[in-house]
């Protein structure tokens, strides 16, 4: 029964994001709510026993996107906007209940290992398979996805020129 | 452990691809088109004497050459390549074809038109190009993966290029409006691919349909992932309920790319969504030349009733309009209905009828822009208004857009009238009579937009105003030799039959 309880309970964290991205006012909790469903996503891939996919489900997206995110939206978000963060009542049940998720999670993983310590000669067999299928089988959707970037890459400079002659 | 990495099975795999890379020319010549591009600004054009001319000549030279491999290829043995990620047969080379001619127009009207800057020049035929590659890869892949990747392709550039014009409020506001939908759909497509994948446990079409027929448990499942991925491509096809965005996005974009707009990605889209459901879809174990399809859903009734809501939207639309760009672009997504209608009967006399109308819609249409490009140029507006006694000033060019006129009605003869004479053959011979009717009432109210446009050219009189230009000598020739393409074609051919049921040939991997 440890593992759909804990699936519960990251889908529910991953919903509760998501609801929370729609219906929070301001852009800033929109995106930090959108960290908390990325997180809950990588837990769920771990979970379907896939540890690269959800290692890179934290890097690229609950760290590095999340992060430009944040960067561009308290940018562009205007000066009279911000607030000092309130600690209302409500908002702080939220996050005690986030954070006891979370704690019970991290709580469950570490009562999983029992104590040993995993010992990984060389690179675990997920990465190779990974590798072997993203250089063979999907190699040309990989060689397409460089060509794609570099078509958004011309777009981009396009866009970014624009500003600079309104300016 | 399935995935051992062995030298040997390496460089079979090498070998492989670097086999497949040799099957798909055209695409590699269009690829080195985009660095050429940027390449040939970035070392040849300095400084701010840019002119017309060289990256013109640079893009219809690959263009051209790109053309005559994919015609070089066009009579090869049907094949997969790169495993079953995208296939080379006829009808892919066709839809290259149509991309490649449409692109050769689009750098002509580009240069005919004064609405994008010279300076700008390279970066929009990058964007241009690299559309075009994504479109010529839409049209061939059989890969969930390679499929997105080059609808994205196709997506990206297209919000850059309707937003193309600096400064222009009507521009932006149509590049944000594209990326908005744009996005939405692109994830609506995406989420229906999960389904597909969840259900087949393979992201490759041919090998789905394998499973699909081997067995098929969760037939709500599969239909939600198809409604999903058919609401995600009607949306970059532009049918309705799914159009909405396409009138303001084609009103606010740059003229020429709105020409491209209404012809290139939508007959991309046309071509993925019938090799979609074909491939997918049709039994693996009956002959070729005919095709029985998977489900207790009535496919053909579902994309009947798409085909005539968006005749039906799309005709009805262009009746008021009086903006030359979204007449065009309300018609665009009448004649959308009339090719679904094709894709209704998903039956190889279908597929042979899109072809011959995706054809015919190329040259009648950009055709029709070509003039709208041109009188832009003479009198600096698009509204019909100013489009009174247009015939006093520039004989030619009005009588050639009465033959784009008269052909996008689909009167006899001309192309558009071949186009739309398969599409209802296949629908009568199929006994879809209700769609059939629909589709006759449609002409008709067609007729009457596109002849308000006639008749205010040639039977209004002229009115005393300033000119803003000339007509460009290229539009005028240009336009007529479009309109004698038209007419010359109407005439059903031998040899134009052969080749467009030729390449009415589909590789399904059996």
């Amino acid at each position: 029964m440890l593992v759909p309880i804990s699936f519960a309970l990251l889908a529910l964290l991953a919903l509760g994001g998501a609801l929370m991205l729609l219906f929070r006012r301001d852009p800033v909790d929109g995106v930090l709510s959108l960290v908390v469903t990325m997180l809950a996503l990588a837990g769920i891939y771990l979970q379907l026993a896939d540890p690269v996919v959800a290692a890179l489900q934290v890097i690229v997206y609950a760290g590095a996107i999340m992060v430009l995110f944040l960067f561009v939206t308290m940018f562009v978000r205007r000066a009279e906007e911000r607030g000092p963060l309130g600690w209302d009542r409500p908002r702080f049940a939220l996050a005690s209940i986030v954070a006891a998720c979370l704690l019970g999670l991290l709580v469950q993983a570490i009562g999983a290992f029992g104590g040993n310590t995993p010992t990984h000669p060389g690179p675990p067999a997920e990465i190779a398979a990974i590798a072997h299928s993203l250089f063979g089988e999907f190699l040309y959707p990989f060689e397409l996805v460089s060509a794609l970037l570099l078509v958004a890459m011309v777009g981009v400079v396009v866009l970014g020129r624009r500003g600079e002659e309104s300016s | 452990m399935p995935h051992s990495i062995d030298s040997l099975s390496f460089e079979a795999s090498t070998a492989a691809t670097i086999e497949s890379l040799g099957q798909i020319v055209p695409e590699l010549i269009v690829t080195c088109t985009v660095l050429a591009i940027v390449l040939v600004d970035l070392f040849f054009i300095r400084g701010k004497g840019k002119r017309q001319g060289p990256l013109e000549m640079v893009v219809l030279a690959g263009m051209g050459a790109a053309l005559i491999a994919t015609w070089a290829g066009f009579a090869g043995e049907p094949r997969a390549v790169f495993g079953t990620m995208m296939v080379v047969d006829p009808f892919s080379s066709f839809f290259d074809a149509v991309f490649l001619l449409a692109t050769v127009l689009f750098v002509f009207s580009t240069m005919m038109s004064n609405e994008i800057a010279v300076a700008d020049r390279s970066e929009y035929y990058t964007l241009a190009v690299g559309s075009v590659l994504g479109m010529m890869l839409m049209a061939s892949s059989t890969d969930m993966v390679s499929i997105f990747i080059s609808v994205e392709f196709v997506s990206l550039a297209s919000y850059v290029m309707a937003g193309f014009v600096r400064g222009d409020r009507r521009s932006s506001e149509a590049s944000l409006k594209y990326v908005l939908y744009g996005s939405v759909s692109s994830a609506v497509l995406l989420f229906g691919f999960s389904y597909l994948y969840g259900l087949t446990g393979t992201t490759s079409l041919i090998e789905a349909n394998q499973v699909l027929y081997a067995s098929n448990p969760y037939p709500l499942a599969l239909l939600f992932a198809l409604v999903l991925v058919i609401a995600g491509l009607g949306f970059k096809i532009a049918c309705v309920p799914f159009h909405f965005w396409a009138p303001d996005v084609y009103e606010g974009a740059p003229t020429p790319v709105t020409a491209f707009f209404t012809v290139a990605p939508k007959a991309a889209g046309f071509a993925l969504l019938s090799r979609f459901l074909v491939t997918l879809l049709s039994n693996p174990s009956t002959s070729p030349g005919f095709w029985t399809f998977l489900g207790s859903l009535d496919w053909p009734l579902l994309v009947g009733i798409l085909a005539a809501g968006t005749m039906t939207l799309g005709n009805f639309g262009a009746l008021r309009q009086t903006n030359m760009k979204r007449l065009l672009a309300y018609s665009s997504i009448a004649h959308v209905g009339f090719v679904l209608m094709a894709v209704s009967t998903l039956s190889p006399e279908g597929l042979h009828a899109i072809i011959v109308y995706m054809a015919a819609y190329l040259v009648m249409n950009l055709g029709a822009f070509l003039v709208v490009i041109a009188i832009r140029e003479r009198t600096g507006s698009v509204d019909l208004r100013d489009y009174d006694g247009l015939a006093n000033d520039a004989p030619m060019l009005v009588v050639a857009m009465v033959v784009f006129l008269y052909s996008l009605t689909g009167l006899p003869p001309s192309l558009g009238f071949l186009g739309k004479y398969y599409v209802f053959a296949e629908t009568i011979r199929q006994e879809i009579w209700w769609l059939a009717a629909i589709g006759a009432v449609n002409s008709v109210i067609a007729l009457y937009y596109y002849f308000r446009v006639a008749k205010a050219l040639v039977f209004r009189p002229l009115r005393e105003r300033q000119w803003t230009g000339a007509i460009p000598e290229l539009a005028t020739s240009l336009s007529v030799a479009l309109a004698a393409v038209t007419l010359v074609f109407g005439v059903p051919w031998g040899a134009f039959e052969k080749v467009t049921t030729y390449s009415a040939t589909l590789f399904l991997g059996r």
